[in-house]
């Protein structure tokens, strides 16, 4: 096997590679740029890359019996899960995951740690509440009026029963804190 | 499509055994998941082989080693999003809580005291740090968290890919 089928063989994974590489570029040289634009771009980009290479491209090489038609049906597939994977439990995790701020809050804070007074000092359910309103505010989700707020979207209200019925389907339960306790389970407060 | 077949099989029989599983007995550390996907693709390349020497009628199934290959790929693909698709239900998303109890007000609309009322320090912070104390990125003692080297490491993967796409403290 040559270097170029070996990266061949590679071609889902790379991509991923090329659309963080394109992504972080597009970030840092378009400040303007909105987040979900940049991500639509980067993302987008690479695929285009991965569906001409399986069909216009060296495949071949490869020698393995299959189409370009079905070849790039299954780089695709498998470049998209792992783009969702970036997007979704890298780059949205360290934007918006309670678990991730605290763990850098608790990073700064050194040998010495936090108590939990400490921690919610500066990072509290009123805060996390506050930010979700105003960003789904100004995504469209929710609308506000005379100081309550209503829903606005079908889409992500939808999205919200759908996670509902998935954890009582896991776990027998509509919400995290009524689910049966894991077997390592509460830690100590 | 012989990859997209086999991924697809191996992960349906994932969904099951996981639901039957944690339905009995559910695991408090995320690696149970990632050793079950384990078992199960390997079982899967088991059965897929054991079918192929035993019947002919199983030509949509992994076949050569490049079929393998892809089907590797495609199914650590599909086990990592479902993963993280798992990490979200498990945990209650402060947006989608807010877009049900908006909906449980009615048309009268919620206010943010209605919705930090329900949504306290109780529900949206502490099980996170639950979450870092099982996952032994933090520990507790002597009434502080303090984070472990493992957890440090973790932070600073996201401090330096913050600074590295400009953007704001996040959570």
């Amino acid at each position: 096997m040559t270097l170029a089928t070996l990266l061949l063989a590679l071609t889902p994974p790379i991509a991923l590679g090329a659309c963080i590489v394109a992504h972080v570029i597009l970030s840092r040289t378009l400040p303007g740029l909105s987040r979900p634009r940049g991500i639509v771009l980067s993302v987008g980009a690479a695929a285009v890359a991965v569906v001409g290479l399986a069909l216009f491209g060296p495949a071949e090489r490869l020698a393995v019996g299959v189409g370009p038609l079905e070849l790039a049906v299954v780089w695709l597939l498998t470049y998209v899960l792992l783009a969702y994977c970036y997007v979704i439990g890298f780059f949205n995790l360290g934007e918006s995951a309670r678990r991730i701020r605290l763990l850098i809050d608790l990073h700064l804070a050194g040998r010495r740690g936090l108590t939990l007074d400490e921690i919610l000092s500066t990072y509290n359910a009123r805060m996390i509440v506050d930010v979700r309103l105003q960003r789904m505010v100004s995504g469209g989700q929710v609308r506000e009026r005379d100081g309550a707020y209503f829903t606005a979207s079908r889409v992500m209200l939808t999205a919200a029963r759908l996670l509902v019925w998935l954890k009582i389907a896991y776990f027998g339960s509509r919400t995290e804190l009524g689910a049966p306790a894991t077997t390592s389970g509460r830690a100590p407060r | 499509m012989r990859p997209i077949v086999g991924a697809a099989l191996a992960f349906v029989f994932l969904i099951v055994v996981q639901l039957v599983v944690w339905r009995w007995r559910r695991p408090g550390h995320y690696t149970a998941l990632s050793v079950l996907s384990l078992v199960v693709f390997i079982a899967s390349v088991a059965t897929f082989q054991a079918l192929r020497l035993t019947t002919a009628a199983v030509g949509f199934l992994p076949q050569s080693a490049w079929d393998y290959w892809n089907f590797l790929m495609l199914y650590v693909a599909l086990t990592l999003a479902y993963m993280i698709t798992y990490s979200a239900v498990q945990a209650d998303s402060p947006s989608m809580s807010i877009l049900l109890l908006i909906e449980q007000t009615g048309g009268r609309g919620a206010t943010v005291a209605g919705l930090t009322g329900a949504l306290n320090d109780q529900v949206l912070v502490v099980p996170r740090l639950d979450d870092l104390l099982v996952g032994r990125l933090v520990i507790f003692e002597g009434g502080r968290y303090t984070v472990t080297p493992n957890g440090s490491f973790l932070a600073r993967i996201y401090i330096f890919y913050r600074a590295l796409l400009k953007m704001e403290k996040g959570g």
